[in-house]
C-alpha cells in the first residue's frame, strides 16, 4: 500500500515537473500493475487540469487523460485474472 | 437458484466498474471548479524549477557553447525576419488607409510549463486577469513571432493554446504570392497545409498571420505531391523551438 502512495506521489511529480512521453509510460505502467489503481484517473485528470483546455461533463469537452486512464483501468480488470506471472 | 460462472465474473465485473465511473465523474465535477487553484498550487514548484534550470542552464552552457552559438543565432534570425515583416507593415499606407493604429506594447509573462511539459501543445504563463489579460488575446514572442491565443485565465496565470494545438485552424498567408492558407496544427511546432497543386510553394518560404501586421507564424519544411494528386500537402514548422519558449508576449 505504501508503495501505491508513493508511485502515486512519483507520478505526480513527473506530471508537474517531466515531459510528457516519461509520466504517460509511467501512468501506463502503474495502471497495469496495481489491481485496480483508480488513482490513475485522478492523475490523469491533473494531466488535463493543468495543460489541456477547460473541461465538463459534456461529450465534446471530456478530459482526455482522465478518459484514457478510465478506459485503461476498466480494460484492464478482467485482463487481470487472466494473467499469471511466476516468482 | 445456480448462475454460470461466467455470468458471475461478468457482475464481479459490473461493481467496479461503476465505482471508476462514478469517480471519473465526480473528479470531472470537482477538478472543473478548482482548475484555477491546482494552478495556483503548483505555480512556485514551475518557478522555482525555471529559476533551478536557468542557473544549470548558465553552467553546461559553459561546455555547450557551440549549441549556444547556434541557438543564439537562430534567435536573431528570427528576430531580424520579424523586424523586417512588421517594418514593411508599418511603412505601407495600409494600416494609415485603414484607420489602425500600430501594435500596443503588450504584456511580459514568463512561461511556467510548456511542451513537452504539457501534452496538448499548450503554454502556462504566469500572467492572468490580475494583469489584464483576456481569453482570446494574441501571444507572441518578444522577437515578433505569432505563437498562439489566450485560452483560459486565472488571477494570476494563464493558458496558451498554440497555434500548433493538433486540429487547431487558423487562417495565414503564404508570402511567396500572398495566397490564403489554413493552417492545420500537427502539434510539437508542426502544422498542415494543403493547397491546390497549381500554388507555388517551396521549402524555406514563410506563412505569415492574416492580419494587417502580417506576423511570422510558420516556415515551409516539405512539400509533398503526388503526380495524380490535384492538391498538395505542406508540412511546416513553427520558426521558433516550442520546447523552449521562456518568455512572451500579450496583445489584445
Amino acid at each position: 500500500m505504501r508503495y501505491r502512495v508513493l508511485i502515486t506521489f512519483i507520478i505526480f511529480a513527473a506530471i508537474i515537473l517531466l515531459p510528457y512521453w516519461i509520466y504517460l509510460p509511467l501512468l501506463l505502467l502503474a495502471i497495469l500493475y496495481f489491481p485496480l489503481f483508480w488513482e490513475g484517473i485522478l492523475l490523469g485528470l491533473v494531466i488535463d487540469v493543468l495543460y489541456g483546455p477547460s473541461f465538463s461533463l459534456a461529450p465534446h469537452s471530456l478530459p482526455h487523460y482522465a478518459l484514457y486512464a478510465l478506459l485503461a483501468v476498466c480494460l484492464t480488470l478482467p485482463v487481470r485474472k487472466h494473467l499469471r506471472t511466476y516468482a | 437458484m445456480n448462475y454460470l460462472p461466467r455470468n458471475k465474473s461478468r457482475n464481479a465485473l459490473l461493481k467496479p466498474i461503476s465505482l471508476l465511473i462514478g469517480l471519473f465523474i465526480l473528479g470531472v465535477v470537482i477538478f472543473s471548479f478548482f482548475d484555477g487553484a491546482l494552478i495556483q498550487a503548483v505555480t512556485p514548484v514551475w518557478l522555482s524549477e525555471n529559476v533551478a534550470s536557468k542557473k544549470f542552464a548558465g553552467f553546461f552552457s559553459y561546455f555547450h557553447s557551440q549549441g549556444a552559438l547556434i541557438a543564439e543565432n537562430e534567435s536573431l534570425k528570427e528576430r531580424i525576419a520579424s523586424l523586417e515583416l512588421s517594418e514593411r507593415a508599418r511603412s505601407g499606407e495600409v494600416i494609415n488607409v485603414l484607420g489602425r493604429q500600430a501594435e500596443a506594447e503588450g504584456v511580459a509573462a514568463t512561461v511556467l510549463s510548456a511542451p513537452p511539459q504539457s501534452p496538448y501543445d499548450t503554454l502556462v504563463i504566469d500572467a492572468g486577469s490580475s494583469d489584464s489579460v483576456g481569453v482570446g488575446e494574441s501571444v507572441y514572442l518578444p522577437e515578433g513571432v505569432l505563437l498562439g491565443q489566450v485560452s483560459q485565465v486565472f488571477g494570476s496565470s494563464a493558458k496558451v493554446s498554440l497555434f500548433t494545438t493538433p486540429d487547431m485552424k487558423t487562417t495565414a498567408v503564404l508570402e511567396r504570392h500572398a495566397v490564403p492558407v489554413t493552417l492545420d496544427g500537427a502539434g510539437g511546432g508542426n502544422f498542415r497545409i494543403v493547397v491546390p497543386r497549381e500554388t507555388e510553394v517551396e521549402v524555406g518560404d514563410r506563412i505569415l498571420s492574416a492580419d494587417v501586421f502580417s506576423h511570422y507564424m510558420a516556415v515551409v519544411e516539405e512539400v509533398i505531391m503526388q503526380p495524380t494528386d490535384s492538391f498538395k500537402e505542406v508540412l511546416a514548422r513553427s520558426p521558433v523551438n516550442v520546447f523552449s519558449i521562456h518568455q512572451v508576449l500579450i496583445r489584445p
